[in-house]
């Protein structure tokens, strides 16, 4: 035990003598502002930020939020939910994509209205909003096409809205 | 000695920081990924890997710029040709394209297009692009060998 007391007194005056303790208030000072400032750093730190906006009303209802631009049974209403298909079926990868503003925050989203497939038509809750909704020679801006066509059956069965990104108004910065 | 270090470590992580984007160049990121997702994505999908018929841009799209006509092609082809962008939009997303997704594919001496050059090529749109793409794929593998 002497020699572990004799150890720690040895460094404690080493350090003592060679550092003043204003220089180790100095240095903690400097580190502190030092970490302050890399939040303030130029980083794209909302590019891949999760996009989860603040949302009110009924996911079930043709008039929510999401569903500006869609053409087909809401998946909520038929065993599944805005964001995941029903059980028994596919999500269609490829798809049609749109922007709605969110009324609680005021912000345009950029919605991708995965078609689910591989079983007949739901039935429930048909909503045909359309906004944006453009002719069928813009293939890329229809929802008039079968999207199901990307899946492993091309059998149509409801429509999810998944909130994919924020969209770019001009004028953001880059 | 301690504020020195700490400096030096604060102006290090900065200028890692700032690296990226200079060579980012022109691009608008969020601009450029907006305009991806709208016109793109849908079939394209998110990363790009594409899917049944839809052509690959992930770890692909930079065996285009191998020869002049596959650089041609990445804007004659109807996607990028007939699209609602302006020549400035079309330039910049398929620079972010190459640049986001291409991974190794993309040549050491890449360069980046221009909003001059998009305009005049996509005034030559592709006709039977799905033939069109399979001859110039082949004449691409080729020239790697």
């Amino acid at each position: 035990m002497n020699f572990i007391d004799r150890f720690f007194e040895k460094k404690a005056r080493s350090v003592a003598q060679t550092n003043g303790r204003r220089g180790f208030i100095k240095g903690i000072g400097a580190s502190l502002v030092g970490a302050s400032t890399i939040p303030l750093l130029p980083v794209a730190r909302a590019a891949d930020a999760p996009v989860l906006p603040q949302e009110a009303g009924d996911p079930s209802s043709c008039d929510y939020w999401r569903y500006c631009a869609v053409d087909g049974f809401l998946c909520d209403c038929c065993g599944g939910s805005y964001n995941s298909c029903p059980p028994g079926t596919e999500m269609s990868p490829i798809t049609w994509i749109g922007t709605c503003r969110n009324p609680v925050d005021g912000r345009n989203y950029v919605i991708s209205y995965n078609d689910c497939c591989g079983k007949t038509q739901c039935g429930s809750c048909l909503c045909q909003r359309d906004e944006g909704d453009r002719p069928i020679y813009r293939s890329d801006k229809s929802n008039d096409v079968n999207w199901c066509l990307g899946a492993t059956s091309s059998v149509y069965h409801c429509s999810t809205a998944i909130v994919v990104g924020v969209a770019f108004e001009q004028g953001d910065k880059k | 000695m301690t504020i020195k270090f700490t400096l030096l470590a604060v102006t290090s992580i900065c200028i890692t920081m700032l690296v990226p984007q200079v060579f980012a160049g022109e691009i608008n990121d969020a601009r450029a990924k907006f305009n991806y997702q709208m016109l793109c994505q849908g079939c394209h999908t998110p990363d790009g890997a594409g899917f049944k018929d839809v052509p690959k841009i992930k770890d692909f799209i930079g065996h285009f710029l191998t020869t002049p006509k596959g650089r041609d092609y990445l804007v004659r082809v109807p996607g990028s040709a007939n699209s609602a962008l302006n020549d400035e939009e079309l330039a910049e997303v398929l620079n972010w394209m190459i640049v986001e997704m291409g991974g190794a594919s993309v040549p050491d001496n890449m360069e980046m297009y221009t909003t001059k050059e998009v305009a005049e090529l996509r005034q030559h749109s592709l006709f039977e692009v799905v033939e069109y793409r399979k001859a110039l794929v082949a004449e691409l593998s080729l020239n790697k060998k």
